[in-house]
């Protein structure tokens, strides 16, 4: 999972169940440089992310009986991947459920191949960035406890685990010197990219990492909600170093 | 079957089911009251007019008794006659060989029914019911014993008379005031079975205002029961229907979604490897890459647009100010380069809006303005008490106001729009346009401009902070 495999190529694997639709996506990316898998069904999935380690996967989430969010659960469980979700555009409860359930991002089909194409630069990007470590000094606040070298975040002496996207939402919130951020600058600093956001991407992430970080999810103390703005870091001030 | 179907609406014309039922009840109140005064009437009558008569020839008889054993001796009758106690409303007239005797000149004996005289004077007693000038009386006669004569007496029966026609005038107006009664009753009572009719033809108004799932409770009347009921299956069938054939649209929207996905990501390899083709192939290609870019926005917008129609849509309202919202749109749009017009209580606004649908809205309403206006001339913002205007404006040929409302409607067009091969839209950008705003509580609406051209302008709602 660390930087590209095979070649300097990264690798993308494809879960996508109409075979036509999976060779189209195949023959685009691989014109993009990628060396990609296609499978058609989540077991095969499972099995070629073991089998492929991929940089990124990619999971329609209209999979037959709804195995894409399952899958999505699955891989999220013990491995920080970025995984981009094909949703119906009718459905955000799918959107919704399919961010909740772990994934970076995601795209409604139909889509155009240019949009998913820019996300999946986008966040390969962001990865890579985040591979080579993000540079900064360590910030406490309260008993939360952030290490951006080490990619580690520490509440109450104990190892918090978020994924890189969610790593760098708490980072880019936490440097933000308490002022009020909009979604599209999380989007921007964090997605890297504004034109083809939606600001529930933000919300999904920020839903999950209120749940990691916060002592009382429902009523946060540290990622607060500025009604028609965005979010704003604003820790208990007791102690910051 | 023609005349069938209009022979009861002509009926329904003249009057209504509420007036007929007046007319029912008010009729069958009149009759009950006719008959019952016509017996009361009768009956009294009877009943009075034979008293009468009893004592009259009780009367008779008692005075020609009298007359009997005074008679005889008298040497004028007509003295007799008048000193025989006068009875209140009698006249006694008397015959003595072939000589009428009266007490009183009110009563002339020509005025006495020839008929009854002669069978008095044959003997036997009479009596008869005639009219003396206006008055109605009872004359009363017998022969006296020998050959004294006969005897009559005269009776006055105004009194009975005034008392049965006061009686007739009670009955009647009686008989008025309950034909009214009935009508009214009847006009209440038509309003109370009609009270669940309006019920039902109000929920049939809701239908069809488009409010589908309105009911009808079906516990409004157990007598109704087959009407709400049978009126209830009808809407759900209605319901169904209407919804099978959205579904129908939104159907044939997913299953598109995937092939058109399939197109689009294709096509995006051979767009790659453009230079490679001649020119004839590249020709071809920019048409195909149009095309399917048209037609994957209208997979799109049509399966939008089923989730307006299913209510499935969900909106997220933030507060934000004017100023701050026209920057991000702006930025959203890629379009820092269209002039903005906005006026000094719109920057001071804050409104009530779902950012992303707002967007939307104004991409569709740019997206329209560039295809058929060629291009928006500049974005207008205007404050107002409780809506901001956010208008759209170009200087293209402008819209007919009679087109102003259709062109909202799905794959409408302008009459004057042009075809061109350049359109890329789905058709269906305004009405999502319209969608979107409604879904916010705002609206679009097309006025002219002053100097030609057109203002798509999106209304939305201002909140106070």
């Amino acid at each position: 999972m660390t930087g590209p495999t095979g070649g300097g190529r990264e690798r993308i694997l494809v879960v996508e169940d109409d075979g036509r639709l999976r060779d189209a996506l195949r023959l685009a990316l691989e014109e993009e440089g990628y060396v990609v898998d296609g499978v058609a069904d989540a077991r095969a999935g499972m099995e070629a992310f073991a089998e492929k380690s991929p940089d990124l996967v990619l999971i329609d989430l209209v999979l037959p009986g709804g195995s894409g969010l399952d899958l999505c659960k699955e891989l999220r469980r013990d491995h920080d991947t970025p995984i981009i979700i094909i949703t119906a555009r009718d459905d955000s409860h799918d959107v919704v459920a399919g961010l909740e359930s772990g994934a970076d991002d995601y795209v409604t089909k139909p889509f155009v191949f240019k949009e998913l194409s820019a996300r999946i630069r986008a966040l390969l990007r962001r990865f890579r960035m985040a591979d080579d470590g993000a540079g900064q000094s360590r910030m406490v606040f309260g008993d939360l406890e952030i290490l951006p070298d080490e990619g580690r975040v520490i509440r109450a002496g104990e190892d918090v685990a978020l994924t890189r996207t969610e790593f760098l939402l708490l980072c880019e919130l936490a440097g933000s010197n308490r002022r009020v951020l909009s979604r599209e600058r999380l989007l921007d600093g964090v997605w890297g990219y504004t034109y083809f956001g939606d600001g529930r991407v933000v919300d999904a992430h920020i839903r999950r990492l209120r749940k990691k970080i916060e002592p009382d999810p429902s009523q946060p103390r540290y990622v607060l909600t500025v009604r028609g703005l965005g979010y704003k870091f604003d820790p208990p001030t007791n102690d910051s170093a | 079957m023609v005349e069938g179907s209009t022979q009861p609406r002509g009926r329904q014309g003249r009057f209504g089911l509420r007036g007929r039922i007046v007319i029912r009840f008010a009729s069958i109140a009149l009759l009950l009251s006719l008959t019952l005064g016509l017996v009361t009437y009768l009956t009294v009558r009877q009943i009075v007019v034979e008293n009468r008569e009893e004592s009259a020839i009780d009367q008779v008889a008692r005075d020609a008794l009298l007359l009997e054993a005074v008679g005889p001796d008298s040497t004028n009758p007509s003295e007799l006659l008048a000193s025989m106690r006068p009875p209140s409303r009698s006249t006694p007239l008397f015959l003595a060989e072939g000589r009428w005797f009266a007490a009183s000149l009110q009563v002339r004996p020509e005025d006495l029914p020839q008929d009854l005289v002669e069978t008095v004077v044959s003997g036997v007693s009479a009596r008869q019911f005639t009219r003396l000038g206006p008055s109605p009386v009872l004359v009363v006669g017998t022969p006296l014993r020998a050959d004294l004569g006969a005897y009559f007496e005269v009776f006055r029966l105004d009194d009975i008379e005034a008392t049965l026609s006061a009686l007739l005038t009670v009955l009647m107006i009686a008989g008025l005031g309950t034909t009214i009664a009935g009508a009214l009753l009847g006009w209440v009572m038509a309003g109370r079975v009609l009270q669940p009719l309006h019920q039902v033809a109000g929920v049939a108004q809701q239908i069809a205002a488009g409010e589908l799932e309105s009911r009808i409770d079906e516990t409004l009347d157990r007598d109704l029961l087959t009407l709400t009921s049978s009126f209830n299956r009808m809407a759900d069938a209605l319901q169904e229907r209407i919804a099978r054939e959205a579904r129908f649209a939104s159907d044939v929207a997913h299953e598109l979604r995937t092939p058109v996905t399939t197109l689009v990501t294709s096509l995006s390899v051979i767009e790659r490897r453009r230079d490679e083709l001649t020119p004839q192939g590249r020709e071809a290609l920019d048409l195909l890459s149009r095309d399917v870019r048209r037609l994957e926005r209208t997979v799109a917008d049509l399966i939008e647009i089923a989730k307006h129609d299913a209510g499935v849509a969900t909106v997220d309202l933030e507060p934000v100010p004017v100023a701050t919202l026209l920057g991000w749109l702006l930025n959203r749009l890629r379009r820092p380069d269209i002039p903005v017009d906005i006026d000094e209580p719109a920057t001071r606004s804050t409104v009530l809006v779902d950012q992303m649908r707002l967007e939307r809205v104004l991409a569709n309403l740019i997206d329209n303005a560039e295809s058929y206006a060629g291009g928006v001339d500049r974005l207008s913002v205007e404050g107002r008490r409780d809506a901001v205007l956010i208008a759209v404006e170009d200087s293209g040929p402008g819209i007919p106001i009679e087109e102003r409302e259709r062109i909202f409607e799905r794959f409408a067009r302008g009459q004057d729009a042009p075809r061109t091969g350049e359109y890329e839209g789905s058709g269906l950008g305004l009405s999502l346009a319209q969608e979107n705003a409604r879904l916010q509580g705002g609206l679009v609406r097309i006025e002219g401009r002053p100097g030609g051209g057109a203002r798509f302008v999106v209304e939305v709602p201002v909140v106070e902070l």
